[in-house]
């Protein structure tokens, strides 16, 4: 066979597969949520139905572990899974996620006693869905190559709602600061409590009142001190904040 | 620009403005248009089937996110480009994640091919009618691409099973044009030999032979001749 008849017919087989090839996917349905309905910006609008197909639907979970192959599910999310909390929907999709994605990230926080303490605010009321947590250290980074030199500490997290938005840096000068803002001014003079928790257990809980910041909403800062002076800064910890009391 | 579905007369960079515009169903159209072909890569890759659904369904939703970075070099104006840019990279991860959690090899590297083969493919094979010739030529195929390195295999499909242009394909995984041709150039050898092993021959035709060379020294006076006998123009 000549080269230029071996092209054509690698051509042709081309167009035949490709035509063979299924059109969708094996699991996918009618009732399946379209792929826009999977955007991370989607998901908080979710019609009840549809949260109750995906619960249900295999292809529907697929595509959660899909999505957070692109970006690992909350703290929350993993603490609702691990204790079974309420009606968790997504119990494949994370099966999927840990098990057969191996996300060394989600595998490290599902193993960590960190999630155990985060189970116990919950246990004591605290808002899973009104609050901002992140996590640091190893666990946050078992996916990354190690660092020789450790870079600044800088961990964000928001609120599901969007109205807590939390950042935890490490400033040129070695000093740690927490900020916290809302965009909504109705939060001016609403206090927040914020809680950093080691795995040893170690605890640090600051209480703050959000300030107005002009059109910006409102916000609050704290500076914790120098970071190599904290007991827990070399250990793998989760950073939580979330409201005191009910909004105005 | 090639268009596999047609449920949409928009071009792929209409449907992904629209899309980017809020209209959702925009990006199902994307995706029916192009399912098909994504599947195939991946299988061609060496995937499983059901990885091969799960990867293509992951490139769409990495298009539906749509960096901002991205955006920019979607913007150049080559929607394909950019969709097998992002299929490219979700195979190679998947690939690695692979390799890090259980070491299996692709699927096509799981064939040793102990399995007999009996292909017979001659230069009539443009438009093979039968469909078990087809999947034979896929499978001796598929065989002879998992002797080839991940990228080697990319730059074989996209090329040469595909048949975008160099530039393209250095566009798509981010090389040369002239790095992609290198590639090529050892990638259609080892395609050769290992097509070759299973009785499919690509060399050119062998040098003609001395009287083929007089015809073709002598080609137009014998034109000239054949002209002239055809008029009755030669005294015997």
């Amino acid at each position: 066979m000549s080269e230029k008849n071996f092209l054509g017919a690698l051509r042709t087989l081309c167009e035949i597969e490709v035509a063979r090839a299924p059109a969708r996917h094996s699991l996918q349905t009618q009732k399946c949520l379209t792929l826009a309905r999977f955007m991370p910006w989607s998901q908080a609008n979710w019609t009840d139905s549809e949260r109750e197909h995906v619960s249900g639907c295999r292809y529907c979970q697929r595509m959660m572990a899909l999505v957070w192959r692109e970006e690992c599910p909350r703290l929350w999310t993993l603490v609702k899974y691990k204790y079974a909390m309420g009606t968790f929907p997504f119990d494949e999709a994370m099966r999927f996620h840990v098990d057969r994605d191996g996300c060394p990230r989600c595998s490290r926080i599902l193993n960590s006693p960190l999630i155990d303490r985060l189970k116990n605010l919950v246990a004591q009321g605290a808002d899973l869905a009104g609050s901002a947590v992140a996590a640091y250290g190893e666990v946050a980074s078992a996916a990354e190559f190690a660092s020789i030199k450790r870079p600044a500490l800088h961990i964000r997290d928001t609120s599901e709602d969007g109205l807590l938005v939390s950042t935890l840096l490490e400033t040129a000068e070695g000093l740690l600061v927490l900020h916290v803002e809302s965009p909504d001014r109705k939060n001016i003079g609403r206090r927040v409590v914020a809680e950093v928790i080691s795995e040893s257990g170690s605890l640090l809980r600051v209480e703050l009142e959000l300030v107005s910041a002009g059109e910006f909403g409102c916000r609050a800062e704290h500076a914790y001190g120098r970071i190599r002076d904290l007991p827990w800064s070399r250990e793998n910890f989760v950073f939580l904040v979330r409201w005191l009391g009910e909004a105005g | 620009m090639v268009h596999i579905g047609h449920m949409d007369s928009r071009t792929d960079e209409e449907l992904l403005q629209a899309y980017y515009g809020c209209e959702d169903t925009a990006l199902e159209s994307l995706c029916e248009r192009y399912y098909r072909r994504l599947w195939d890569y991946f299988r061609k890759l060496g995937f499983s089937e059901q990885d091969a659904e799960e990867l293509t369904q992951e490139t769409f939703l990495k298009v539906a996110t749509g960096k901002r970075r991205d955006r920019g070099r979607f913007c150049s104006g080559n929607f394909q480009g950019w969709l097998f840019t992002v299929a490219h990279n979700v195979a190679f991860d998947h690939w690695r994640r692979m390799k890090r959690l259980r070491e299996v090899p692709l699927e096509s590297d799981k064939d040793s091919g102990e399995t007999p083969l009996t292909v017979c493919l001659t230069d009539d094979w443009a438009k093979p009618d039968e469909v078990a010739e087809t999947v034979l030529f896929a499978q001796v195929l598929t065989r002879c691409l998992a002797k080839l390195t991940f990228r080697n295999r990319a730059i074989f499909l996209l090329k040469d099973y595909f048949g975008y242009s160099g530039i393209e394909v250095g566009g798509m995984l981010g090389m040369t044009e002239a790095q992609v041709n290198m590639a090529r150039f050892h990638t259609r050898r080892k395609i050769q030999e290992c097509l070759e092993e299973k009785g499919i021959s690509l060399r050119p035709l062998a040098a003609p032979g001395p009287i083929t060379q007089i015809i073709m020294k002598f080609k137009d006076e014998i034109l000239v001749y054949l002209e002239k006998s055809h008029r009755g123009d030669i005294d015997e």
